[in-house]
Order: C-alpha cells, then structure tokens, then sequence
C-alpha cells in the first residue's frame, strides 16, 4: 500500500502509455523478471494442484498429526493430520484468486468511476470525488476491518470489502489523467464529428490510461495479497477447512508451541509471492518513470537492484523521456510531465 | 499559516461527519442484532425471548428510527459525550481513555524505531553506494517491506519468547512486553522510509552546493549531515502521512496478535461484539487522527522547504 501511494500520486501528474517497446526493456531488468517467473511458477502450480499435490488438502487423519517430513507428505501434515503441501497449493488458488479478482474489481470499479468524474463533470464528479475524499479519511485496512466485520465473514464478503474500499485511490488516478487526455485534439474532434459522451469516453480517452492503469494494479496486487491474508488471519476470510494462506496461519496460531513450523510454510508463501509482486512491480514502475532513463544518475528507483553501468560523469536528466510520451503532445507538455510537481 | 491551518481543519469537519454517517449506516444495517446479544447476556441464557429483545431494543435505543438515532449520536458529539458501550454498559468515553496510553506506548516506540533504525540505514546506504553493503541493506529492505506483519510476530514470539524465553509471549507488562509488538509495527515503514532517504540523498549528492561544501574541504559525513539531509528529507516528509497510516492499521493486527489492550484490539472487539457506540467512536477517532496527522506532515513540508506555498498567493 505505502510505495504506490507515491505511485499513483505521481501517476496523476505524469501521463504516459504503455508500449511493447516497454516490455522488451521490462525482460532486460534481472530482477523483475525474477519477480515474473516466481508468480508464473506459483500460479501454474496453484493450476495444476490436484495433479502435484498427492493428498486431498481438507482429508483429515487423526493417526498422522503433524507428521514430519517424508516422501509421501513433503512438508509434513497439520493438526489434523492434512497434508501442509496439498492445502499449501490448493491455498494459493484461493489466496490468489482473491488478491487478483478484488483488484479487477477494484481497478474496474476505479475506471469507471474515475472517466465518469472527469467527462460528466458537475454533480456526478462533485458525489465521486467527495465520497473518495471521505473514504480516504481513513486507512484502508481499518475500514475493511469495519466494512467486513459487519458484513460477516465469508469469501464473498471479503473480496467485496476490498473492492469497497480499494477504489478511491484508483479513481483518483484515473481521473487526474482523463482531465489530461480530455484535452488532447482527438478529443476535441471525436467530440466535432458528434461522437456521444461515453463514445468518448470508452473510446477515446479510456484506451488512452489503460495501460498505466493496469501497470498500477499489478504494483498493488502485492499489498492487496496481504489485505487478504491478513484480514482472512483475523477471521474474516474464507472458514475452516478451506484451506487458505491467512486462515492456515490462523490455524497454526493454536499450535504455536507443540509445531511452530506450521506457520512458517503459509507464512513464507505470503512473503514470497508479496516480494515476487514487488519485484515485478519495482520494474514496471520504472518503466512508467519518465525520470528512470539510462543517462540519469543517482536515481535508482525504490528497492529495485539496478545494473546498469553509470556514466562517468553526472549529466542533468535529459529529456529522453519522450518515447515514452504520445508523439503528438506539446514539447511543453513533455518538459512540464518529465519534472517534479512542486505545490501541495 | 493560521489562517491554511484553520480551513484544513475546517474541511476536516464535514468529511468526517460523511464518515461517521457512513459507518453509522453500515453498522445499523449489518447483519446480527446487538439488542439480541446484549437480552441474552443479560438473562445468561442461551435464547433470549421476543420480549426480552424488545425490551433490550428500547434500553440502547435501537427501536427508534435511522436518523433519530443519528441524530442523537450527533447531538450526544457535539456535547463531547460519545454515548455507552452496549458491551461494556459504561460511558465509551471511559472506555477510549482506560486505553489509549497503551496504544500510544506502542505507537511512538514504532515510530521512534522507524527513525532511529530507518534514517541512519538510509544515510549510510547512499553513502556506501556502489559498495556491497548497500547491496546488502537493499536485499534486506526488500525482504522487510515483504513480509507480512502477521507472520513476522509469530517468528519473533517463537524465536525469542518460545525458544530463547527472553521477552514476554504477549501482554503488556514493562518495557519488555514493548519490543516485539514495536518491531512488527515499524519494520516495513522503516524499510521504506531508509529507501526513500537514500535515494533522495542521491539525488541530492549531484547538486552543486554539495560539491561546493566538499571541495571547502569538509568530510563526507559532516556533508551529508550537514548540507545533503536537509534537503533529501522531503520526500521523506511526504512519507510520514503514509507511515501514520501504517501505524493506524499495523496497531490493529499486532494488538491483536501480541494481546496489547489498545485501541486496535479494541476495535476489533466492539465489531465482533457489535457495539455500535463504541466502533463509531473509536473509527471516528482514527479518523480523526490520521487527518489531523496529514496536516501537520504538510505543514512540516512547508516548514522544510520554503518554496513550497501552503496559502495561495496573495492577488
């Protein structure tokens, strides 16, 4: 949540698109790329669960409580008698699921509210942008707290809460770069040839902040994994026997004492799919950084490792920012996005 | 400066009161009937009768409609009473105060930790840059703003109270009890906040006035203190409304894991116990407080760089 607040604050300011050039330079960066192939291989593996776990993850067996590790159980089995490995993988479908499907949710929801705030104006932004500037009153994690202890616990529930209170940052993104695109001439001349308001808005201006949009939903995707788990830890998730990464570390809460390591396995299954998602994350912010350009020194972005040689000499940042940039913007626009915002 | 004080707190005021009629709406609407539970408590048996509830409804005042609860709610704020918990049948005024200085403990001990582990890592990782410890401190930055709090409290009580049996498992007694629920709270605000120092200082490294200062012949280390830290705490500053933030919502989990009786845990028992008043109450308050906080962090900002205009210019 902390490193894409900045994140989307900056985004609103600078308004750049994605392009394939990008992901040619996304599989140059070591470290994203590992980021990418430890989700792929967690998500191909939380696939295929049923054929590379041997055991039914919720099949209990009361002669074999917490089992160590052996050939037929590989990390052991639980209070119950469950194999770790099976509700381990069969976890991840659940845990995943949740963390991917609440940001579709959240990052529709925040487009649609976001395009209809800047192109309908009026009322309309005046009721959305005050009810983001309500529900930002808060943390987001106290308000799902609130939100999902009222409405119960339950799998549907907790998605629905994360997506309640994850939109307002997204509509504020998107509508800070609506006001932008808005203004370009082909808006101006879809609307001269009589195109309807939301023919405009889907569009023309919609494909426009699509692609940082969705960049920015994957740098999320990390802290949304560990509202999940954690509000799912605090009993608001999915009930037992479904296995869960936060529900199995609720459950192996009981066992501190008699099996500590029945915590560490859905406890580093969190951490290492939230570090993969800030890996990948930390590369595709660069991508969308104007400022990250090989000649600019001493800039080195977040957590990122960066290998990049430096120049011997320090130059001023330069402004190669523009192949980023639509080709049909304004120089000053360019000049004016690759800067640093100053006021409050 | 009063006067951009006095309209942020202005502005403050209706967007709270939208928040409080928000959860109020939410907490009125939400499945599960605290009149029940509270008819059951007080018959002590299982199944609490018809008559029983209706009398229970009329006791909290729950049989009255929406906006008359409301606005008895509002009225009650505006005379600084906060209204009686349905759980605890005591002023909830009372009861914010009995634990607020525990959450308070843990807070500025988290916070004092993000400095004073967060600000000097980040100062010598630019310095060693290109060295391998800063090498190290990144791998080790990342790791810490990975890992869930939740799970980091449990290595911490398996390794150093269950095993090594050094600090206390959980509870609050002494400066003892204090450590671990500290670390949980600060470790990933302070892994982010000593990356954004870095990189700021960096950045900041390229300046001219910086190779003035060194070439008049001051150390490296008098430099960054000096003339460089100032300057890279900026975005460090933007941070610290996002690190008030965390601590608001890691207080919760952590109270709750290490037994810590403050508001968090708290919160977490009036909503599985539905007592209105008191979650009310107690979101209001970190509302409140989180607003409040992001205006003093703007204001630090105007303080630290001059540049920066909190008023509009005058015409």
């Amino acid at each position: 949540m902390s490193t894409s607040e900045a994140v989307l604050r900056q985004a609103g300011e600078t308004f750049v698109p994605v392009r394939r050039r990008m992901f040619r330079r996304l599989l140059k960066d070591r470290t994203a790329v590992l980021g990418l192939v430890i989700i792929a291989v967690v998500v191909v593996a939380a696939m295929l669960a049923p054929w590379i776990a041997r055991h039914d993850p919720v099949q209990t067996n009361f002669s074999n409580r917490f089992a160590s590790i052996s050939r037929s159980h590989p990390l052991g089995t639980d209070n119950l008698g469950r194999d770790v490995f099976a509700r381990l993988l069969h976890g991840a479908r659940l845990s995943l699921g949740m963390a991917v499907s609440a940001t579709v949710g959240i990052t529709v929801l925040g487009v649609i509210l976001g395009l209809v705030a800047a192109m309908y104006g009026r009322l309309a932004e005046t009721v959305i942008m005050r009810s983001v500037d309500v529900l930002l009153a808060l943390p987001t994690l106290i308000l799902a707290l609130v939100v999902v202890g009222l409405l119960g616990q339950g799998l549907r529930n907790l998605i629905i809460t994360i997506i309640l209170v994850g939109w307002p940052r997204y509509a504020r993104l998107v509508r800070g770069m609506a006001l932008k695109v808005r203004e370009q001439d082909f808006v101006e001349a879809a609307r001269a040839v009589g195109a309807s308001r939301p023919r405009i808005m889907f569009r023309h201006v919609a494909p426009n902040l699509l692609g940082p949009t969705v960049v920015f939903s994957t740098i999320d995707m990390g802290s949304t994994l560990l509202a999940v788990s954690g509000l799912s830890f605090l009993g608001f998730g999915v009930g037992p026997p479904t296995p869960e990464w936060g529900a199995m570390l609720a459950e192996a809460r009981s066992f501190l004492d008699r099996a500590p390591v029945l915590l560490l396995w859905p406890g580093l299954a969190i951490t290492l799919m939230v570090l993969a998602f800030n890996l990948a994350g930390d590369g595709l912010r660069d991508l969308l950084d104007p400022r990250t350009v090989e000649a600019t020194p001493g800039l080195e972005r977040g957590l990122k490792i960066r290998r990049r040689q430096r120049p011997a000499t320090p130059t001023p940042a330069p402004l190669a920012a523009t192949d980023l940039l639509i080709e049909d913007e304004p120089l000053e626009a360019r000049q004016g996005s690759s800067g640093q915002s100053g006021g409050v | 400066m009063a006067r951009y004080l006095a309209r942020r707190l202005l502005i403050a005021i209706p967007t709270l009161l939208a928040l409080s009629f928000l959860i109020f709406l939410l907490v009125t609407n939400a499945p599960g009937d605290p009149a029940e539970e509270y008819a059951r408590k007080r018959s002590g048996s299982q199944e609490a009768t018809a008559q029983d509830i209706r009398n229970a409804q009329k006791e909290l005042g729950l049989d009255r409609p929406f906006f008359v609860q409301y606005g008895s709610w509002i009225k009650g704020l505006a005379t600084g009473d906060l209204g009686e918990s349905f759980a605890k049948r005591r002023p909830v005024y009372d009861v914010l105060k009995e634990r607020i200085t525990a959450t308070l403990e843990l807070t500025t001990a988290a916070l004092l930790l993000i400095l004073v582990v967060g600000l000097p890592l980040g100062v010598m990782a630019a310095m060693f840059h290109r060295h391998w410890t800063d090498q190290a401190f990144r791998v080790a930055a990342l790791m810490a703003a990975s890992i869930p709090g939740f799970f980091l409290a449990y290595m911490l009580i398996v390794q150093l109270a269950t095993e090594m049996k050094l600090l206390p498992v959980a509870g609050r007694q002494g400066w003892e009890s204090l450590i671990m629920p500290a670390i949980v709270v600060a470790i990933t605000p302070a892994a982010v906040i000593s990356r954004l120092l870095r990189a700021s200082l960096l950045e900041v490294f390229t300046e001219d006035y910086i190779r003035t200062a060194r070439s008049k012949g001051l150390g490296s280390l008098q430099v960054v203190l000096r003339h460089g830290l100032r300057n890279a705490s900026i975005p460090v500053v933007t941070y610290l409304g996002t690190v008030l933030g965390a601590l608001l919502e890691g207080v919760v989990i952590t109270e709750f894991i290490f037994a810590w009786p403050g508001l968090g845990l708290l919160t977490l028992e009036a909503i599985s116990q539905r007592d209105y008043p008191l979650i009310q109450a107690a979101v209001l308050m970190a509302g409140a407080i989180y607003l409040v906080g992001n205006l003093l962090v703007d204001v630090l900002y105007g303080l630290l760089d001059p540049r920066i205009r909190l008023e509009p210019a005058a015409r």
